[in-house]
């Protein structure tokens, strides 16, 4: 079904899973230097996307992508709703300290941000992959 | 601290996301969007009750206070308002039961409804200038999507203008915002307030140049003159039900927001400009509209060309507020926000009873309805009570909002603009006889309608009628409620001590007298100067008669 070329699904094969790790560190360097949720969700969903242009769309297409933008949201709102019902107020914010990795509040609001990045961009992906079918 | 007044804006949001997962599941949907949504009106109307007897409550996000943090501030205003949303909107979600399609079902409408819920009360909430721009994109995008749904050619052609039209509004509301914070150095309203107080001269100026940037986009999303064209194209292809919210409430937040941030939050010296500027496109509004609607033959084009001409009815009171007389400026605000209140029920309410016509005719062309009256005497006495009332006759609660807007252009000396008002209502009238002769009376075209149950959708319609008799024959306690957020609104003492704490609102007193010095040292000044054009003006006449 793909019309690719070998260099493409040659390089796709080594991009993807490059992308997801160059986003996975700008994801966890977020909090202090540039990068966070929205960045890395991009660089996520720009590996998959020269995969999906070398190996076509169906097996992307079997998944559904916009849960994904719904549960990021789920986990970005609950990040500030836990507390309120703890009784700390809404969105109020802390810092962990697991040995000498700092981990704040804002990481779980940052990884909501990416699913809901990730999420609509693979199913903009996918609906435009499967236009023509 | 508050953390409860999260709930009108976290528990829609919520909803929506639970409801994703049950698109496939009619009924549940249904019941759990009606569960949340009478969940949330609950605690609206009690907060109604509590801001009133309490004072204004507020909530810092994140324990960060005000001015360095986000604040949520529920006055009475803003609560008011609350009630509203969660009392059309419950209604118009009980009405889109019967209307709503498979179609729209699949592409997440409930869901949708509520975000967009969510979104009006974020922006009646909030009280910083940023997180309003943050619910207007909220409510946006989901109405965007509403719209959508289905995605036909005439969907997609309408819906197109309507993204445009407002991606301008909002590109201009990040500058505007930009603007006033390079000059004031906050965008937290009460901080904003108490601190253009103190500006003057090129300051005082760049403030305003920001908030006619404000003006624009709160015209564009309120529907005012000029800036209306895209309503009327746009509004037809709401799914009907959604509708009824759509032309409700959504321009009645650009109107909330003209009067939050013109009356209660720039204090500039100069600030009156805009006041003035919307009491003149205030009557173009109101004319502009109804002759619109006049010539429309689609009684969704019909209904939202009223929506502009009504919108220009709340812009003029808000124009009232430049007289210097405070009380005459109470009375102004107080009857602005009664004719919002009334407004909000009564255009829900009709296009409720449109999508009624709509349906069992089969066709939205007033030309191919007639003699629904032999057919459903029922929905002709509802749109009966709403097209009195939106036309203001007594006693419904149009005649109240009209009577006391008319009455305080007629003790303020506006008296052009309160003329214009009065030919817009007749032009109202006329135009509501249209629909009524043209849908009620006349032979029936029985031939092509469609015998689909209508008997559900009359109930919520109903309960907007019965609003709308309730609030105008017991208008009284309504009109003192809206004096009392009047106040609020017009001084914005309260409402900057409740956010900043107690001694921030800088002393009054002082200031007027300061203001007194200002305008005797003005008067001075310009004395010569004056006299000097009064002598040129005379020596002009007196050149002139020879």
């Amino acid at each position: 079904m793909t019309v690719s070329s070998p260099i493409l699904r040659t390089v796709a094969r080594f991009a993807l899973p490059l992308s997801l790790v160059v986003s996975a560190i700008i994801f966890m360097q977020g909090h202090n230097l540039p990068g966070g949720g929205f960045i890395a969700g991009v660089l996520g969903a720009a590996g998959a996307a020269i995969y999906l242009l070398a190996f076509g769309v169906e097996r992307a297409a079997r998944i559904q992508w916009w849960k994904f933008a719904v549960v990021g949201l789920c986990i970005s709102l609950l990040t500030g709703t836990v507390q309120a019902l703890l009784g700390y107020g809404f969105m109020n914010h802390t810092i962990w300290h697991i040995g000498s990795y700092h981990l704040p509040t804002a990481t779980f609001f940052d990884l909501g941000v990416y699913l809901i990045v990730l999420g609509t961009l693979m199913t903009i992906f996918v609906e435009l992959g499967m236009e023509d079918r | 601290m508050n953390t409860h007044l999260i709930i009108p804006i976290l528990v829609p949001l919520f909803t929506a996301m639970v409801l994703t997962f049950f698109s496939r599941q009619p009924v549940l949907q249904r019941a759990m969007s009606l569960a949340s949504a009478l969940g949330v009106l609950g605690y609206v109307l009690w907060l109604l009750f509590y801001v009133d007897q309490h004072g204004i409550q507020t909530m810092a996000v994140g324990g960060w206070e005000a001015p360095w943090g986000i604040v949520f501030v529920a006055d009475r205003l803003a609560a008011i308002m609350l009630c509203l949303t969660m009392g059309v909107g419950t209604v118009a979600m009980i009405y889109t039961f019967w209307t709503v399609t498979r179609v729209q079902q699949q592409y997440f409408f409930y869901p949708l409804m509520h975000v967009l819920m969510g979104g009006v009360n974020w922006s009646f909430l909030t009280g910083d200038l940023f997180n309003l721009f943050v619910s207007y994109e909220v409510m946006l995008i989901s109405s965007y999507a509403m719209m959508m749904a289905g995605a036909s050619r005439q969907q997609l052609r309408q819906t197109f203008k309507y993204i445009v039209i407002n991606a301008i509004g909002s590109s201009l509301f990040v500058a505007a915002i930009g603007l006033i914070y390079a000059t004031v150095g906050t965008l937290n309203m009460a901080d904003i307030a108490v601190q253009t107080t103190q500006l003057t001269g090129q300051r005082a100026a760049m403030v305003t140049a920001a908030s006619i940037m404000l003006l624009v986009v709160f015209s564009i999303k309120s529907g005012a003159f000029p800036l209306f064209f895209w309503l009327p194209d746009s509004y037809p292809i709401v799914p009907s039900g959604v509708i009824g919210f759509f032309a409700g409430m959504l321009t009645k937040v650009g109107v909330y927001s003209l009067l939050r941030v013109f009356i209660t939050v720039f204090q500039q010296e100069g600030g009156e400009l805009i006041v003035q500027i919307l009491l003149v496109l205030s009557g173009f509004t109101m004319l502009l509209g109804v002759l619109g609607a006049m010539c429309q033959w689609d009684i969704r084009r019909i209904l939202s060309w009223h929506i502009i001409s009504q919108v220009g009815y709340m812009l003029m009171g808000i124009g009232f507020t430049g007289h210097v007389d405070p009380l005459i400026v109470n009375m102004a605000i107080a009857g602005t926000i009664f004719y919002v209140a009334h407004n909000i029920i009564v255009k829900s309410c009709l296009f409720l009873v449109g999508g009624i016509a709509e349906r069992i005719t089969g066709t939205q062309e007033l030309k191919k309805m007639g003699g629904l009256l032999n057919v459903a005497p029922g929905v002709a006495g509802l749109f009966l009570v709403a097209g009195l009332s939106i036309a203001g006759i007594p006693p419904f609660t149009g005649f109240a909002g009209k009577f006391t807007l008319i009455g305080v252009g007629f003790s303020g000396g506006y008296f052009l603009v309160v003329a214009v008002a009065i030919i817009t209502s007749f032009f109202t009238l006329y135009s509501m006889m249209k629909i009524w002769t043209y849908v009620f009376w006349g032979k029936a075209h029985e031939s092509q309608w469609q015998p689909l149950s209508y008997r559900g959708m009359m109930a919520p319609t109903a309960v907007l009628v019965l609003a709308t008799t309730a609030f105008g024959v017991f208008a009284q306690p309504f009109i003192d409620l809206a004096s009392k957020a009047a106040t609020d609104v017009r001084d914005p003492n309260n409402y900057v001590t409740a956010v900043l704490g107690q001694g921030a609102w800088p002393v009054v007193a002082e200031a007027k007298s300061d203001e007194a010095d200002a305008v005797a040292a003005d008067d001075v000044e310009q004395s010569p100067d004056a006299e000097r054009r009064a002598v040129a003006v005379v020596a002009n006449l007196t050149r002139e008669a020879h």
